[in-house]
């Protein structure tokens, strides 16, 4: 009897099993998209600035990459060498002392400074903003909301520069301002570009 | 008193960088595909495609790949932000791509089996930046657009497998039954 059963269940699930691999079967089809090869990809022609002679800046004070006005958003030129319209943005981050990492410059989120809070800008050439903040949060590079729909197009730059402004002294001594750090230190900073198909 | 005196002198130098002329040829690196677009994605299902990273700069360079989500702004029109940013993996996350070389990065897509996330249009970006201590980096983006089906995979089969095997037991259960009713008779 009991023999019975087994075959029975045996017979059953044999003649299910070609119908499991159809019922496992995905209810639709997953379609992945790729449209043709669109390739991303930019080009800075600098990505390293010292603000002044060799390098050493005062508290409070500003530096710009150009002598003048003029001269201040020549200094880099960013390059679409993809070959797709793309938007981009720009991203700030604090400034670490490279000699002892303990100490560093916060940075500001409206271009204003304070007691170890700096600020960097950035200005396009003609671009009507002038210079504009740079943040933690990733903003608006080119094009930015008054521009709407003029993306960077393939093979067009844009040139622009960079405003640095070192925070407020954290001491007076002598009439002179200083910042506590050794006379030789190095503040390090990062600033992102980025890029999207737009 | 000398550790004093150390860092209570003169005015700080604030070396942003050191000025290297071709730094820049050696972050020139390109990403393809700019977009991707997963459609009928159900919920508890996963897709997978390949991003490939071309190295156009004279040495060897490592990249990051991370996952970002936009603003509302920058969204295509109709996409909602993705979810969850742990639902995206790359394989491997950072990679030495070779001097004028390609690299490929697996990305795999998996969504939760539920049927809150069915029927959804999302956007969320895929980054890939080089490993770099200049002044200036770039970052390069791949939009990523998921639709998901309405219907939500992989739960709905286990039902079915269940009642075939509730319906294999009854079966038995029945053959059996009219068997052993006949050889009593």
């Amino acid at each position: 009897m009991k023999a019975d059963i087994i075959s029975i269940l045996l017979v059953a699930t044999l003649a299910l099993i070609p119908c499991l691999p159809v019922v496992a079967q995905d209810s639709g089809t997953i379609t992945i998209t790729m449209t043709g090869l669109p390739e991303i990809s930019i080009t800075l022609s600098q990505t390293e600035w010292k603000p002044v002679g060799e390098g050493t800046v005062s508290p409070n004070a500003d530096y710009k990459t150009g002598e003048t006005e003029e001269e201040v958003p020549l200094w880099c030129t960013l390059t679409n060498t993809g070959n797709i319209n793309i938007n981009t943005f720009i991203t700030g981050g604090d400034a670490t002392c490279m000699d002892k990492p303990t100490y560093t410059w916060a940075l500001s989120n409206d271009g204003t400074i304070g007691n170890r809070k700096y600020g960097l800008l950035f200005r396009i050439s003609g671009d009507s903003r002038g210079y504009v903040p740079i943040t933690k949060t990733q903003s608006e590079f080119w094009p930015h909301s008054g521009v709407s729909g003029a993306e960077i197009t393939v093979g067009e730059n844009k040139q622009f520069g960079l405003k640095l402004l070192t925070p407020a002294p954290d001491f007076t001594k002598g009439g002179i301002d200083y910042f506590s750090v050794g006379g030789t230190a190095a503040m390090k900073t990062t600033i992102t570009i980025s890029a999207v198909i737009a | 008193m000398v550790q004093h005196i150390k860092y209570l002198v003169g005015l700080a130098a604030a070396l942003l960088a050191i000025l290297l002329p071709f730094s820049a040829l050696a972050q020139s690196f390109s990403v393809s595909p700019a977009e991707v677009s997963i459609d009928n994605l159900a919920p508890g299902e996963g897709a997978e495609f390949n991003l490939t990273i071309h190295n156009k700069g004279n040495s060897s360079h490592t990249f990051i790949l991370t996952s970002y989500s936009p603003e509302e702004s920058q969204l295509r029109q109709g996409r909602a932000e993705f979810p969850d940013e742990r639902w995206i993996s790359f394989s491997p996350q950072r990679i030495e791509v070779a001097a004028s070389s390609n690299a490929e990065v697996k990305v795999t897509v998996s969504i939760p089996s539920d049927s809150k996330w069915a029927g959804k249009d999302w956007e969320i970006w895929l980054g890939v930046n080089s490993e770099s201590s200049d002044l200036l980096t770039v970052k390069l983006y791949v939009r990523l657009l998921v639709s998901t089906s309405e219907e939500v995979g992989g739960s709905s089969n286990i039902w079915l497998i269940a009642v075939i095997a509730i319906a294999i037991i009854l079966l038995s259960y029945g053959v059996y039954y009219s068997r052993h009713k006949t050889r009593s008779k």
